[in-house]
Parts: C-alpha cells; structure tokens; sequence
C-alpha cells in the first residue's frame, strides 16, 4: 500500500514536472473544503461536539499523458462534520491508482470504480455528500478484443473506512468477471438495422474465512446473472437478472437462502411525451465482502432505487425511502407530457405535466416446504430447515396485502373504532411505501414560471426505520408552490412554498397523581389512561424559501422550516424529559437558515447559518441520517 | 478465430477458479457442553462430580410464581413511582413475585438510560438493551414506547401484547396469583467458590401442561441488589433538582449467565429418560460484583407467546 502510495506520487511528481516545463500531459481535479461552528440548541435536540468546530476536505487530482493515468484523493476529517459516518478519520491518502490504456486494453492498479451492468451484482462507486466509498482495492484489466465486445476482470479488497488517515480493507476479497456483446456490431445480418440489441453476463464472487463456530459457512460466495437491452425506434426494453448463492450474513439473520435481483425498464418517447414503467424484484441481495457489516458499509452490489428523487426539502428529507436489500418488490411509473404552446392548456410557452408513481412491498415468504427444526439455529428468533433455509419465494411473489390474519379481530376493531374506517392496503405491514405525485410546470411569460407539485407518500416506519415516535405507516400529503421571476438580466428571485400534513394516530398513556411523603417516598394516588388522537411523529411542517440571485457571482437564500409540533413526539418527548404534563398545543418551531453564496469562474464560496432540523439525506436510495443542527456552515469548492 | 476461443478460455477459466461453495449441511455437531472446572478449586471434574453435583428429589413446589419486569431508567422521574409500584406488590407476595429492573428504554439505550457527570453509573446491559429493543420498537405496534413500563411474566392481560403499563402491574400480578395454573416447574442448586468467584449452577425443568407445544427456553439473569446511585426523582422541597443522588436501585438486570437473552431451548439434547430436562453451567462472576448483593433469576419461557410459565429466584449459596 505505502509503495503503490509512494508510486503514485513519484509519477504525479514526475507529471507535475513535465506539465509545467514540457508539451505533455494533462492535470485535472477538484476539492472541497466544509467547515461547521456548531452551538448547543436544546430545543430542537441539537449537541454541540467537544470540538466545537469541524471540518472535512478532500481534493482529487488527476493526471493523464497519453494512455497513462494515474489519480489520488487527499481526504482529511478533523473531526468529520456533523452526521458524517464514522467510518472517516484523520487525514490522508484516501485513493489512488495507475493505469494504462489503449483501444485494446485497459489496466488499472490502486482503487478501482467499476460497476457491472446495472450494478446489482458488483457497483464500486463513491459519493462524497453520502460519505459512501466503496472502491475495491487491486486490479481491474478491461479488454476490447472486437468493436462491439468488451469483458472485464476485478480483484481485489474494499475500502471499508478511512482511520486515522488510512485506508482499512474489508475482511473478505472480491473476484469479478463481466463481459457484454452488442450484438449489431458483431453479426453482420444486424448491422444498422433499428432493432439495438446489447447481452451482458457477469460472474462475482467474494472470499471471507469461516469465524463461526456453530456454523459452517461457505468461504466463497458466488453470484452471477444476465442481462439484456433493445431499443428499437421509440422503444427501450432492458433487463437483469442476478441470482446469489448461499451467503449467511448479520443482514439476513445467517440463514442459508439463495437470493435474487431482477430490474426490467421499459420505454417510450416521443416529442411531448416520455412513458417509463420499472419493476424490480429483490430478495435476500445484501451482498456485502464482510458477512459481519450492516447498514453502507462494504456492499458489492447496489439496488437501484424504484421510486422518484425528489428535492423538495420536505419531500426529500422527512420521510424518504431507502432501497431494502434484505428484500423489497417495488413498481414505478411515469408519464411526461408537454401540452402543446399556442393551445388553451399549454399558454404561450407550453406547460409540462410529469405524474409519477412508486410502490414497494415485502417478497412473500413461504414456510410451506420448510421443514422447520427447532433450536437448531444459532440466532434467536431465526428458524430454518436442516439445510439452513428458513423459507421460499419466487420473482415478484409479493404478500398477500389484503389479509390482515396477523392483526387479532380486537384490534381489527379497536381501529375500526379508532379510525373510523376497515385496515385496507396502506396499514399492511407488508406494504412498505407508495408516492403518488404530480407536478406542473408552466412559463407564463419571459420573467415569471410557475410549478405546482402535490405528493402522497406513504412510508412504513418499521421497515425502513426514520422516526423513533412512531410505529408503522407514515402517511403525508404535501403540496409545493414554487414561483420564479427573473427581474432583468441579472436579477432573478425563486419562492418555495411547502406545506406536509400527517395523519393521525390514537395513543394510550398514563398519567399519574402522586406526592412525596415526609420519608421521601412516593406515593401514588391514582393513575388514569387517557387515549386520544394525535398528530403522528413531529406532526405538520411548512417551509418558505426565498432564493436571489445576482448573476453571475452572487445569490442568497433564507429558508424557514416550521413545525407546528402538535404531535406524537411531544408525548413521547415529554416522557423523555420528565415533564409532568403534556403539552400538546405548544408553540411551533422555527427552523431559519440563511445561506449567501459568491461563484467566480470555478471557485464557490458558500456561508449559512441557522438551524437544520434531524432528517435523512439520501442518494439513489441509500441514506444517512443528518442530525439537528444549529451554527455556520462554510464552504469552498474548486475544479481545475 | 483463435483469438476468440482464447478469450473465451480465459473467461470461463477464472469463473471456475473463483467459484462458489455450497453447503448442504450448515450445522456442524457441537461437543456437548462442558463446565469449566478450572473456576473449580478444589480439584477437577470427578471431584466436583463427588462432591458437588446435586442429587435431585421430587420438586414439591405447586405454585407458579410471578416475575415483574420494571423497563426503567435513573433519569426517567416517572420510573420510581412504578419501582415503588413493583416493590409494593413483590412484598405483599412473599416467594411468589420477584421484580427484575431491566434498564432500557424501546429502543435500547434512551435519554433515560444514558450516563453524564451527574448519573455517572451506567446501569444497562446487552441483555437489557436486547429486551427492550425486542419488546419496543422491533414489537410491531408494541405500546412500550417509553419509560416507565413493564410486563408481568409477559402475559398478555388483553391489549395483545406481553408488555403492559404500570398501572396493570397489579391486577394482573392478582390474575396469574390466583389463576395459580403451574405449567412448568423449575429447581435450581448452585455452588459458588469464593477463591475463583466461579459459580456453577445446575438446573431441572419439567414441563407439567403437556398441551404446550411451542418452543420452551430456560433463561438465567444475574441481578445486583440495593445499589446505591442518584435517580431522577420528583422531590418537592427534598430534591428541588429532581435527584435524589442516595436513591437506592433493586434487583437490577446486569445480564445472562450463558449469553442467552432468550434463553436455551428445553430440546431432545437436554431431555432425560424421566422426562425432566437438566442444564448446567460455570460462569465467572465479574470482580466488581460483591457475591452477597447478587442472586439468580430463572425463568422458562414460550418461544411464540413470550409467556413466562414459572419464575424462581436463588441466591449463590
């Protein structure tokens, strides 16, 4: 490691000094540098760390002289900004490679980014505002022996964390094969004709010791598949398909079960019209080269989100989805239409209309054929067969999400009574999130546009676990007005108007009537359980944001998230505070931040200041949580 | 051609050299269990087997006895009130309810639980954080979503679930008293050398309802007694902070003698011909611990419906 590092070095050096004196090779690259001065904030539950101000920074610097290349990444964390995951300390060297490549070949040595087809076997990538990296430490040799005809090979560790400025591995090797065909470049009969066809195949396996005791587990774990694209005129199909072999894990309870991945997209535009529909299929995927990691950390494989990104704060933050790898059946939908300029609907400039929706469900698991022994698993609660597998399923095999046999009839009642309504499809615990939005967009003149956006999301808060004040469905209805206005050429303001609103849950609680005798002693006099309904988790939430920019340096921004705060968690809150008496009309909380920017060529200087409530910061379905905060934030990006 | 079937070559050889295992059987054969007779320390096994082991008589008992089980937390300033609730019941029933403080919160270690300057002694344990988390937030629906709550032998009482508020805690204690329906017994000997604070515990279990057919697993939690620390607690003019700094805690969760937060299951490798089931184990105990304060807390329990069946307590004798 400390020589490839070294290496590394010496050749940028070597590149450094070509490129200031001599005719060859090029330097590109970037950084970012974000400082937090952060101040204790008891109201919204924010801390102040020890070291009161924090900082990350990396840089990457890239070199290339005619088919070398050779990059690295200074990261540094002193201490890493609030809500970073800890796999990050110190600084240093945080990646780098060398390599070489012509039309036939390509070898890279160091920290390798590569991803097979859609990433459901193997995707090593890395995102910064995530704090996600996951490259694999080793060799990667990509050859084109034909146009058209592409295979590649991977070996190596991953990247598990970053201490003390220092790369740590994963306990386990990675080992892959991919190779994919156009077909229209290689058969003759098919070249230029409008039906485009691409194959793909891959093959990866992973290698980690047994270190268990009460089981024998297998040290190489394979995982293969297939996968196809056409296009034919306005059309797009495209499919994979990935099964995995036995791999007993923390994430799936160390069960011996095979596991499957399957994505298929299909596709259609035409001017004024986008069709997409997306169905993926997941069971028992967490494909990770260290069987003993959870949540990010060493992941091989990434499952594509199937469900819209959205970036309303509101929208994006509070109640997002994350992909579950342990299994999830999920369909999505979208249609994007133009109304025509010049018609009534469509106003002088057009008007967009884009209707989206997603839905996610568990797989249906079936003990049927599983002969279940007792006792004989080592992880309690787990039950499996002799042969470790502790149920069956099938490809897009969902639960049954009209039979609520698992609820008794009392509490089928009691909601009843509670709710005014029967359990339907959306209070299933198999049913994990649906998002129905639409949004629409019109310009109504040169200087004024207008976009309005209403999303219903549901999100099952026992699945993917966002919220400690609440059980089961969240259920939203938000609706976003956003506005521009461009005052000259120069001057331009953007207004964002949202508003969530939950539902409504029935708690029980207890309230206790007590005194403090001479002997110090309590002495409970009486005890009442109160039950009524109330606003679910934080409750209701608006956000105003006023944006100005001042072309082409300068824009400012204040933004105001409100809580309304009648709600589940100041129950919950007052429990964990101690207060006596519930105080469920307290007063709203405002969340202000205000941020001022200055861009120049390709520097960006950002300042805010304010407070940012807890909520989640998500990437294409994979999430962190970012803690409440409250103090300055400053930022320096630079590209060269 | 010859290009073309080396690639290939090359492909199909590197998946078969990097390819996957399959196993059939995932459950190797376990020596039995052995007790480690170095924390004996007088001699070896057959000495202790000679000197020590237990000879069991007839288990006399017929009551099935009740355990409360207190989630709390010593900042938590409701959870003295239900502690005092806990205690109140345990001593109007002498032998016959015994309370076990688990100090945890839904979703393990709360606000309730945390230490700081002032609540300096941390009293969880991963066995206390594992129950609450299991009964809280993993328990779909579960009403113990704060301190202080509880379960008596994790009955249900009605509100479908094992777990019940405070304000239960008597009745139901009163129900399962009177219902007096003893399904499995238990009896315990122990042996504690003080030179190695090696203990071993021996162990009978005899499921007497035969219409039990769930899972049955056979729990052994440490307890501390009558530690002294602050508490949060509501003080009027005594405590104008709301601490009481000389408050002293009961019958304190401080694990599981064998690592099991749910126990071991009563199964064919425990069973003896007369139809009982015998478990034995040696375990250490920690050097912080004064043996006097400590004592067992044994319980059999359903697998499916969290039911404690039969709960007795026993002191290192």
């Amino acid at each position: 490691m400390k020589k490839l590092t070294l290496g590394v070095l010496a050749l940028l050096c070597f590149g450094t000094a070509n490129a200031q004196g001599i005719e060859s090779g090029t330097f590109t690259g970037n950084m970012e540098s974000i400082f937090q001065y952060l101040r204790p904030d008891s109201i919204i539950d924010a801390e102040q760390p020890a070291e009161k101000g924090l900082l990350n920074s990396y840089m990457n610097v890239f070199y290339r002289n005619g088919g070398f290349k050779a990059g690295m990444r200074l990261e540094s964390y002193l201490p890493r900004i609030l809500g970073y995951p800890n796999q990050f300390d110190g600084t240093g060297i945080g990646m780098r490679y060398v390599g070489y490549e012509n039309d036939f070949i390509d070898v890279s040595l160091g920290s390798i980014y590569e991803q097979f087809g859609s990433g459901m076997i193997l995707r090593t990538y890395e995102d910064r505002a995530l704090g996600y990296d996951n490259f694999i430490d080793g060799a990667r040799v990509i050859v084109k022996p034909y146009k058209g005809v592409t295979f590649k090979g991977v070996y190596g560790y991953q990247r598990l964390s970053f201490q003390s400025g220092k790369i740590v591995h994963a306990d386990g090797i990675v080992r892959g094969f991919d190779g994919q065909v156009h077909l229209n470049s290689v058969i003759k009969p098919l070249e230029g004709k409008q039906l485009d066809i691409t194959l793909g195949g891959s093959f990866v396996s992973k290698f980690q010791r047994d270190n268990r005791d009460d089981l024998i587990l297998p040290e190489n774990v394979g995982s293969y598949g297939g996968r196809f694209a056409l296009r034919y005129k306005r059309f797009t199909v495209d499919g994979e398909y990935i099964i995995k072999e036995q791999d007993p894990s923390t994430d799936n309870g160390y069960i011996y079960n095979y596991g499957h991945a399957a994505v298929f997209n299909f596709g259609y535009t035409q001017k004024g019209l986008g069709i997409m529909f997306t169905a993926k299929s997941v069971d028992n995927m967490s494909y990770r080269s260290d069987r003993t990691q959870v949540l990010q950390d060493v992941l091989i494989n990434y499952l594509p989100a199937v469900n819209k990104v959205h970036t309303y704060n509101l929208v994006s933050s509070l109640y997002p989805w994350a992909t579950q790898p342990v299994g999830e059946i999920a369909y999505q939908g979208e249609v994007l239409y133009k109304v025509k300029r010049g018609t009534k609907l469509g106003g002088k400039y057009g008007t967009s209309i884009n209707f989206n929706a997603s839905f996610a469900m568990r797989p249906n698991r079936s003990t049927d054929n599983i002969n279940v022994v007792s006792g004989l698993h080592p992880i309690e609660g787990v039950e499996t067969d002799i042969e470790g597998s502790a149920y069956s399923t099938g490809i897009f095999d969902h639960a049954d999400l009209n039979n609520f046999d698992y609820v008794s009839d009392e509490d089928q009642e009691a909601f009843r009574e509670h709710y005014g309504r029967d359990m339907n499809y959306t209070d299933h615990r198999d049913f994990f999130w649906q998002d129905i939005n639409v949004n629409i967009y019109r310009k109504f003149s040169k200087k004024f546009n207008l976009r309005l956006s209403y999303f219903n999301i549901m999100m099952n808060n026992d699945v993917n676990k966002v919220t400690d004040y609440a059980h089961g469905p969240l259920k939203t209805n938000i609706g976003v007005i956003e506005a521009g206005y461009k005052i000259n050429k120069k001057h331009s303001l953007r207004f964002e108007l949202q508003g969530l609103f939950i539902n409504k849950v029935y708690e029980e609680y207890d309230q206790y009537s007590f005194y403090t005798d001479a002997d110090n002693n309590i002495v409970v006099t009486d005890t009442t359980t109160i039950g009524e309904k109330m606003l679910n988790d934080k409750g209701n939430w608006l956000t105003f944001l006023v944006e100005y920019n001042v072309s082409p340096h300068w824009f400012f921004s204040v933004m105001n998230q409100y809580n309304l705060t009648n709600a589940k968690s100041v129950y919950q809150l007052s429990k964990y505070d101690g207060f006596g008496e519930f105080d469920f009309n307290r007063s709203g909380i405002n969340h202000v931040y205000v941020s001022v920017g200055y861009i120049r060529e390709s520097t960006r200087v950002t300042v805010g200041y304010g407070r940012q409530r807890a909520g989640l910061f998500c990437v294409g379905g994979v999430c962190r949580v970012v803690p409440a905060s409250n103090g300055l934030t400053l930022s320096i990006t630079q590209s060269f | 051609m010859l290009r073309k079937k080396f690639f290939i070559a090359i492909g199909i050889v590197s998946v078969l050299f990097i390819a996957c295992d399959k196993v059939n059987s995932p459950y190797p054969v376990l020596p039995s269990t052995e007790l480690d007779y170095t924390l004996y320390p007088d001699g070896d096994s057959a000495h202790y087997y000679a000197n020590y082991w237990p000879t069991w008589t007839v288990n006399t008992n017929t009551d099935r006895n009740v355990l409360i089980e207190d989630f709390t937390g010593h900042k938590c300033i409701y959870c003295p009130a239900a502690a005092v609730e806990a205690e109140n019941i345990e001593a109007a029933n002498p032998g016959r309810v015994f309370v076990s403080a688990v100090h945890a919160s839904p979703n393990g270690l709360g606000a309730f639980q945390s230490t700081d300057a002032t609540f300096i002694h941390d009293f969880t344990c991963p066995t206390a954080l594992e129950i609450g988390q299991y009964f809280g937030n993993e328990w779909s629906g579960s009403p113990f979503t704060g301190n202080p709550f509880g379960s008596v032998s994790r009955y249900d009482s009605g509100n479908g679930f094992p777990v019940q508020s405070p304000t239960s805690w008597s009745n139901t204690a009163n129900t399962l008293l009177t219902a007096n329906d003893l399904k499995v017994n238990i009896q315990a000997a122990t042996n504690f050398f003080p030179s190695t604070s090696g203990l071993f515990v021996h162990l009978e279990a005899e499921v007497l309802d035969q219409a039990l057919t769930n899972e049955l697993k056979l729990v052994v939690q440490l307890h501390e007694d009558s530690l002294v620390a602050p508490q949060k607690y509501p003080g009027g003019s005594s405590y104008p902070n709301d601490i009481n700094d000389n408050y002293v805690h009961r019958d304190v969760l401080v694990g599981t003698i064998d690592g099991r937060t749910f126990g071991q299951t009563l199964d064919d490798g425990h069973l003896d011909g007369n139809g009982k089931y015998y478990f034995n184990y040696s375990y250490e105990l920690p050097a912080q611990y004064d043996p006097s304060n400590m004592h067992l807390i044994i319980y059999v329990r359903d697998n499916v419906t969290e039911e404690i069946y039969h709960v007795i307590e026993k002191h290192f004798d």
